[in-house]
């Protein structure tokens, strides 16, 4: 009974946009001091009813929730700026990311060719690793970090418009970026590439990657929002 | 009335608070069961009230919660940092001048 009073004073700070960490303490404090509440009225000699009626008067959800919600520093930065947060940012996140494995895939393969004694040219086996693992980041990644985004901004209970046009602009920049891995005869050395661009005439691929994208992350995304407005 | 009942008692709260808890580390509850027996309820500040105004004082770096566990129950204990001790001695200034105004005009009243 009192975990579902309590659920309901995290949910309404939630929606309100009080950060998730100032929530979770709220109702930690709140449940300790109502059990403290009740053991006092008890012993002042009050029914188990009569005092779960007072102490519930005392620490009201409703002015509990206008007490929080006037103190606008308890405000999650991500709720004050959605566009920063659910656009901005995992666009950074996305391309610093990938610049990041890249960087690993590149130094893995110079451990691999030590290791083995055998160089990356010469290693059928590497280039095909090396191959499909550019192929994996480049549908995995943007999904992951868009899925990422669309995780905070359920926690945070935010309006699905920023993670939505977040995603939206993580699957673009996914779909428009390149990798390329150039291998002998066509080079004298392997050369690893990447950019990002797309050609007018074969806009149908990038248009896909980025529908496909985009498709996965939002559809579960706006789903899990229904089930759970639906659950209350 | 009520206004300026409220903006007089505005930053009442926080001084009760910087107060108590200059004296001793303290949970919320043993907070507001302080505030009511040292102000022998004269000042209420609503329990409800509490925790965001003490989340709110420890964004300002003014006082710092810690999580500790006594005779098995885990509760937030709050201190006052150094910041807090300032605010506390500038926030007691304040209030001694407004407290010596207003006793100064009920002196004054007396003897006219």
């Amino acid at each position: 009974m009192h975990e579902l009073r309590f659920a309901g004073i995290a949910e309404q700070l939630l929606r309100a946009g009080v950060a998730p960490r100032h929530v979770r303490r709220t109702v930690f404090e709140l449940s300790g001091h109502f059990q403290d509440l009740l053991e006092e009225l008890r012993t002042r000699g009050l029914s188990e009813q009569d005092a779960e009626a007072e102490a519930s008067t005392r620490l009201g959800a409703e002015a509990v929730v206008a007490a929080v919600l006037a103190r606008p520093e308890l405000r999650s930065w991500m709720r004050r700026w959605p566009l920063v947060a659910f656009a901005m940012v995992p666009l950074v996140t996305y391309a610093a990311l990938f610049v990041g494995t890249l960087a690993l895939l590149v130094v893995c393969l110079e451990l691999a060719e030590k290791a083995l004694g055998t160089p990356f040219a010469a290693s059928s086996g590497m280039q095909y690793v090396a191959a499909s693992f550019l192929k994996a980041i480049a549908w995995l990644l943007p999904a992951s970090v868009g899925a990422l985004c669309c995780a905070i901004a359920s926690a945070r209970r935010a309006p699905l418009l920023w993670p939505i046009v977040g995603v939206a602009l993580i699957a673009l920049l996914g779909a428009t970026t390149n990798v390329q891995l150039d291998l002998p005869p066509l080079v004298a050395k392997p050369a690893l590439g990447a950019g990002i661009g797309f050609s007018t005439e074969a806009m149908s691929l990038p248009l896909l990657r980025a529908g496909a994208t985009f498709l996965a992350v939002v559809l579960p995304y706006i789903w899990l929002g229904r089930v759970r407005v639906r659950a209350e | 009335m009520a206004q300026s009942s409220a903006s007089l008692m505005s930053g009442v709260p926080e001084l009760l608070i910087l107060r108590l808890l200059a004296r001793d580390d303290m949970y919320g509850y043993e907070l507001a069961r302080q505030i009511r027996a040292v102000t022998t309820d004269a000042i209420s500040v609503g329990e409800s009230v509490l925790y965001p105004a003490l989340h709110a004082l420890e964004k300002r770096g003014l006082v710092r919660g810690k999580r500790r566990t006594v005779d098995g129950r885990t509760r937030v204990y709050y201190s006052v940092t150094a910041k807090g001790r300032r605010r506390l001695e500038h926030l007691t200034l304040h209030w001694r001048r407004i407290s010596d105004g207003v006793e100064a005009v009920l002196e004054g009243t007396r003897h006219a």
